[in-house]
């Protein structure tokens, strides 16, 4: 019966697809109703079983109208050639020849030819059998024979080096259907994204299996595999998922050195200077918005923002003067950002002493309020434009009348543990002056051009920037 | 005041310096000065116009602003006045001797050079030397901060000087081959940071013990040295031949120096000690104040508390002396 015959032609299917490891290629070719159609089944690199399909090619193509009419010999001949070229027989490897409909002339007169160049050949009749999906079917039926790796770095606990291995998805004979969670950090990577590859092990070499990618937020993520076939691996919980067009080399290369330590809980203190003209003072509120907002980004949850202002000192006793004020301390980004806004709406303080302002103070009044070390770090970025007020008489800028040294408490804070400080200037660093020069040392930004990346980096703040293009196992 | 009129003074004093150099703020602060010093020299204006001007420049010291320039300055005179002499009342019978009893007065006027003296019209050139020609007593305003930056006194000096020396030295009479006159050379803005380093750096600072203040000061004996000094950092550091050019035209003993300040040092409010972290008396004022002010260029600067002057009554007071020893003598001699 035609169930038993599809039982049949499945079975010798999955033997024959299993044992192409040890015989080469499988030649399926298929005699049917309308013409013959080839299947070609072979082995890729990393031992899963690939199917080229002949499309059919019908009679008419073949034989014309031949086999009804009293032929001569050279007709045979010449139908012969032609019914092997398109069922491809005479090739080294197995042979199932498939008679897939009733038998009629050119069907019984096709297998005739094919059994007779191919006699060692698996020779089936099932009428009505889809050959084209059992061989599909079988296909993914087939367990796999080599063991599936996910593609992850690890950082060898020696030397902190990142290295490229393998996390076991499945092992060898796992089958269709078959799922293994995962669970992964993910670095900060390119625009593109996390490559999921999959390899198969052949003793020591890997073979690449398939690559996919997709955008994820740094962090920690849960994904099922999916054995759908071999060689289809289907991630489950990673929306967006695509195939990675990236060049393997490249992206292999792209791994570096080395996991930038991403902090475990960042501070910055945006310190912002709030005399002078209104555009100037409304652009370095813009622009620490915009640093709060980048920083957040690439450190979701492990940002803490304190916002500082400070403006210029009094040097007329009638002017009362504004100290530095602390609008927020340690607050979420979100709410720093709201804080902001504030600013911007009370607009600029008082012009004031126009050759410098109270950066030491608010320097001072910034140690003060970070008190003693803390297991985090600390970022200072001082937005403005006029210089600090020296400690005592020594320029044309009238020392603090508070006294604070700025070097000093510069120095101080730079001393503490995971500090750092950083500048974003009104003017380009050419001229910026020494104070400033000073100040930003390690990450200086001109306000109307603000490098955030450069900043970032220059203040520690880049994880970001790495690109981390691999799932991260620990 | 009950006598406007005063009859013209023989001697006067002019105060010349380039523009900037200070020579409005010394005369704010010389008429605020003489009035707390101890001593008989007031000083007032020659006529209704000169008082007004000098109360108003004196007005606007007191409110710790620099007083802003006027136009025509030269044209206004001021009267410095002494007292007296009490104890010749007892001679009151021998008035046909000759001694005179009224009190002295010392005119005191300004030459403010537009520009450079070279430069300067004909006839303002002729009547610049013309009224220090008349002048027996000069006030030279030598601003070492402007010298910084400019280094152009010479420009102002060496010309005009020139031109002076060449008219009196021809003259018959003269003999002694040196300008008659009275030169007091007063180096003004003693208070300015760069002015008092560098004579810190010469050693030359010295402290008042009477003092309540401890204010430094450089003593007259020690001005030349700084006057060189700071004529060598002169941005064009032609400014050193003003001491020549000083040297060469002036009797040694009509000479002499003064380091000054119209404002001189801040004190913090509620202290009472000079404090040399913090000194500085001058403040610039935001670009925004100075919109406010309805004056034609606006106010840069302002005084940061009140105004302290430094020396500014002792070269008037110098020359003033000397003019009258000079009338004395003459007046005796005759
Ligand atoms: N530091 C300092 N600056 C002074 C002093 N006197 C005047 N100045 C500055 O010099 C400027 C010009 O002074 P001014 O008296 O108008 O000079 P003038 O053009 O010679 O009459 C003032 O506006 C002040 O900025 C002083 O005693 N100390
Ligand atoms: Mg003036």
């Amino acid at each position: 019966m035609t169930g038993s015959g599809e039982d049949l032609l499945r079975k010798a299917l999955s033997e024959s697809i299993r044992a192409m490891a040890a015989t080469g290629p499988l030649t399926v070719a298929e005699v049917a109703a309308d013409g013959i159609a080839r299947f070609q089944l072979s082995l890729d690199g990393a031992g899963t079983p690939r199917c080229w399909v002949q499309p059919i090619q019908s009679w008419h193509e073949l034989i014309g109208e031949r086999w009804g009419e009293p032929a001569g010999p050279d007709d045979q001949e010449a139908v012969r050639d032609a019914v092997l070229r398109a069922a491809g027989v005479l090739t080294d490897g197995t042979v199932i020849l498939i008679s897939s409909f009733s038998p009629t002339v050119n069907t019984d007169q096709a297998m005739a030819i094919l059994r007779t160049a191919r006699p060692d050949a698996l020779a089936l009749t099932v009428p009505g059998a889809r050959v084209d999906e059992l061989i599909s079917e079988t296909m993914a039926e087939e367990p796999i024979t080599r063991l599936y790796d996910l593609v992850v770095l690890k950082t060898k606990p020696d030397t902190g080096r990142l290295e490229l291995t393998g996390h076991q998805l499945f092992p060898s004979g796992a089958k269709r259907g078959e799922r293994t969670p995962v669970s992964f950090q993910v670095a900060t990577t390119d625009r593109r994204g996390v490559a999921f590859a999959v390899v198969a092990w052949q003793g020591r070499h890997p073979q690449l299996v398939s690559v996919h990618r997709v955008r994820l937020p740094p962090g920690r993520h849960e994904a099922t595999a999916e054995l759908r076939a071999p060689g289809l691996v289907r991630f489950h919980g990673l929306p967006g998922l695509v195939a990675d067009e990236r060049d393997w080399a490249d992206l292999v290369a792209s791994i570096p050195e080395s996991l930038q330590e991403a902090p475990a809980a960042v501070h910055l203190i945006c310190a912002i200077e709030i005399c002078g003209h209104s555009d100037q003072v409304r652009t370095r509120i813009d622009q620490a918005g915009q640093m709060v907002d980048k920083v957040a980004a690439s450190l979701p949850g492990r940002l803490k923002v304190s916002l500082v202002t400070y403006a210029a000192h009094s040097y007329d006793f009638q002017v009362k003067e504004e100290g530095v004020l602390i609008p927020a301390w340690k607050v979420a980004p979100g709410q720093a950002r709201e804080e902001l806004v504030g600013l911007d709406r009370a607009g600029p303080a008082p012009w004031g002493y126009p050759d410098g302002a109270q950066l030491e103070d608010m320097l001072a009044a910034v140690l003060a309020r970070l008190g003693p070390e803390r297991d985090e770090d600390t970022v200072l970025l001082i937005i403005g434009g006029r210089n600090p007020h020296p400690p005592a008489a020594s320029s044309h800028i009238l020392p603090c009348p508070n006294q604070h040294d700025w070097e000093q408490l510069v120095r101080r804070f730079e001393r503490r543990r995971g500090a750092r400080l950083g500048v974003i200037h009104d003017r380009p660093p050419e001229q910026a002056g020494r104070e400033w020069t000073r100040l930003g040392r390690a990450a200086m930004a001109h306000l109307d051009f603000v490098d955030f990346p450069a900043l970032r980096a220059g203040l520690g703040l880049s994880a970001r920037d790495q690109a981390v293009n691999f799932p991260l196992i620990d | 005041m009950s006598n406007p009129t005063f009859e013209r003074p023989e001697h006067s004093i002019a105060m010349w310096g380039a523009p900037g150099s200070g020579k409005t703020t010394m005369l704010a602060a010389l008429s605020l000065a003489l009035i707390e010093r101890d001593g008989p020299w007031k000083l007032v204006g020659a006529d209704a116009n000169a008082t007004s001007v000098l109360l108003e420049k004196s007005a606007a010291l007191d409110r710790q602003e620099f007083p802003l320039a006027t136009i025509d300055i030269e044209k206004f005179r001021w009267l410095l006045v002494g007292s007296s002499p009490q104890q010749d009342r007892r001679f009151g019978g021998w008035r046909g001797r000759s001694r005179d009893t009224r009190a002295p007065k010392i005119g005191l006027n300004m030459i403010d050079p537009p520009g450079q003296v070279y430069a300067g019209g004909a006839a303002q050139h002729a009547s610049l030397l013309q009224s220090l020609e008349e002048s027996r007593g000069i006030i030279y305003l030598f601003d070492p901060t402007q010298e910084y930056i400019a280094g152009d006194a010479f420009d102002y000096l060496h010309g005009a000087l020139l031109q002076l020396a060449s008219q009196m030295l021809a003259k018959e009479n003269e003999t002694s081959g040196r300008l008659p006159h009275y030169l007091a050379v007063c180096i003004t803005k003693f208070d300015d940071l760069r002015v008092l380093k560098t004579a810190t750096k010469l050693n030359v600072l010295t402290q008042d013990p009477s003092d309540p203040h401890e204010f430094p000061t450089v003593e007259d004996a020690d001005a030349p040295t700084l006057f060189r000094e700071l004529c060598e950092i002169s941005a064009r550091g032609s400014a050193r031949r003003v001491l020549n050019a000083l040297e060469r035209f002036f009797h040694k003993d009509r000479l002499k120096f003064f380091v000054t300040s119209s404002i001189g040092f801040y004190l913090k409010p509620g202290t009472a000690v000079f404090d040399p972290r913090d000194f500085q008396n001058m403040v610039r004022l935001s670009p925004e104040a100075g919109r406010d002010q309805d004056s034609e260029k606006g106010a840069q600067y302002r005084i940061r508390g009140q105004a302290r002057p430094i020396n500014v009554c002792e070269p008037v007071i110098w020359l003033a002396e000397r003019l009258l020893a000079e009338r004395q003598e003459a007046r005796s001699g005759r």
